[in-house]
């Protein structure tokens, strides 16, 4: 057998053989984490962020796998999301966020994060979700094309 | 020049195997953890390796090649030269991981493999696609060649030495008897390497010999005192392999896009993971300093004044 075929039939056996740990891993039914309390998920920043300490502003989405708070002091947004049986966590900063959209309960938030670029929360009742929306919006910064515009449109005028 | 086979490839199977294994043991004792999508991930990743070295995998040797014309020794292939290079390899190897650890620009690359929120055997083969592509070779890899060694036994003994690094990827081994543990990379050792505790921060670089670590001053021995965070600083949100691939290279991009000097062009491409030039961003350092200083222990050095170390 060539060398050529030799790798293809590699590459072919581990192709079959990922594909089938995958399935067995998802048979297995593994334990997802659910943020059943406010401080379970705190527990989350604290571990993750040095130093931060979730503030009274704080809320837990209806499925239990995401957390929003905004920082004692009100300097950075914490985001706890459930992923597998661990969690994704960020300290957010004035300008992190890209834009915050709100639609009833549900509330979209985009980041300048390569890889965490959009979470959504359901946030339960709609006026938890229009005071989160009012929050996150403090943490928004424009695109620097609109903040261009704004600024030639300023000299215009 | 006997025809030596690779290694790797044919060490896939028992990977997969051993991998269904780990995943069963922990299914039964709950002593490792596995996610699907994570494992999944990790997997493609691995795949990615392969393929890339097979596509990309010219570029080394053709430069390998290129240096052993200027090669000082001519080395026979007899059996101890292979001993000899595979210890070698090894202390190459520290160091060339310790500097993917503290060169951004490498980091890049390597940052990969430490992604997985997970410390599992799939762990081990979560691995870069665009490694030849860093140039660490040229840097780092032609010393041995330099020296005589035949690149092709280099290349063996390496993915012997990438072998032996697949096993230490797991929680099911807790310590191995102490002989064991001082002398050589254990899974306890390594663990320490893939935690972001920041007292574990940049420690353990070893491939094989945990020697390496001890002797330059980077070894850390795990404590059952602390609960081990595996990832990075700033963990992923994502299991998507082609973020997992490029996610640092496009940070790079970016920062280099807004640098306002020549300075912050070299700063952002070859300093510390974390560099910033108004420092308002976290390096290993400073994130080991502030953990020190909360502890009230004492503060070495300056933590600008430290060699450069990695952060997310």
């Amino acid at each position: 057998m060539n060398d050529g075929m030799t790798y293809a039939l590699a590459l072919m056996g581990a192709g079959f053989g990922i594909g089938l740990i995958v399935l067995l891993n998802i048979a297995m039914g593994w334990t997802r984490l659910r943020l059943d309390t406010e401080d379970k998920a705190r527990r989350f920043l604290k571990r993750d962020v040095m130093g931060f300490e979730a503030g009274d502003e704080q809320a837990l989405t209806t499925d239990r796998c995401g957390f929003i708070c905004l920082e004692a002091g009100g300097e950075r947004l914490g985001l706890v999301l459930a992923r597998g049986d661990n969690a994704v966590v960020r300290a957010l900063r004035a300008g992190d966020v890209r834009r915050v959209d709100r639609q009833g309960a549900t509330l979209t938030i985009a980041l300048y994060d390569y890889t965490l670029p959009r979470v959504v929360l359901e946030l339960g009742r709609d006026g938890q979700s229009q005071a989160w929306a009012e929050r996150v919006e403090t943490f928004v910064r424009a695109p620097k094309r609109a903040l261009k515009e704004e600024a030639r449109h300023a000299e215009s005028a | 020049m006997p025809n030596l086979p690779d290694p790797i490839l044919w060490a896939i199977p028992g990977f997969i195997l051993l991998v269904i294994a780990e995943m069963i043991y922990g299914r039964l004792t709950g002593k490792t953890r596995f996610e699907p999508r994570d494992t999944a991930a990790s997997l493609v990743m691995g795949l990615g390796n392969t393929v890339s070295g097979l596509v990309l995998g010219g570029i080394v040797v053709a430069w390998f090649v290129f240096v052993e014309q200027f090669a000082l020794f001519d080395i026979s292939w007899a059996w101890y030269w292979f001993v000899i290079a595979f210890v070698l390899d090894d202390f190459v190897y520290y160091w060339s991981h310790r500097w993917a650890h503290t060169v951004r620009w490498w980091w890049a690359d390597h940052v990969v493999h430490h992604s997985s929120q997970h410390y599992n055997l799939s762990t081990a083969l979560r691995q870069p696609w665009l490694n030849p592509l860093t140039l660490k070779f040229i840097v780092l890899g032609s010393w041995l060649v330099l020296i005589g060694f035949p690149p092709a036994m280099i290349a063996f003994v390496a993915a012997l030495n990438l072998i032996y690094q697949f096993w230490i990827h797991t929680e099911a081994i807790k310590r191995l008897p102490a002989p064991i543990e001082w002398l050589m990379n254990t899974p306890s050792h390594h663990r320490v390497h893939h935690a972001t505790n920041p007292r574990y921060l940049d420690r353990n670089y070893a491939g094989v010999f945990i020697i390496w670590d001890r002797l330059f001053g980077t070894f850390e021995a795990e404590t059952d005192m602390e609960e081990i965070r595996y990832g990075i600083v700033r963990n992923l949100g994502t299991h998507n392999p082609l973020t997992i691939c490029l996610h640092e290279w496009w940070g790079i991009l970016k920062d280099v896009k807004s640098a306002r000097s020549l300075r912050e062009v070299l700063g952002y491409w070859l300093g510390p993971p974390g560099w910033s030039p108004d420092g308002s961003r976290e390096t290993s350092a400073t994130l080991k300093a502030r953990w020190m200083e909360e502890q009230g222990l004492t503060v070495p050095r300056k933590p600008d004044a430290q060699p450069p170390v990695a952060a997310e």
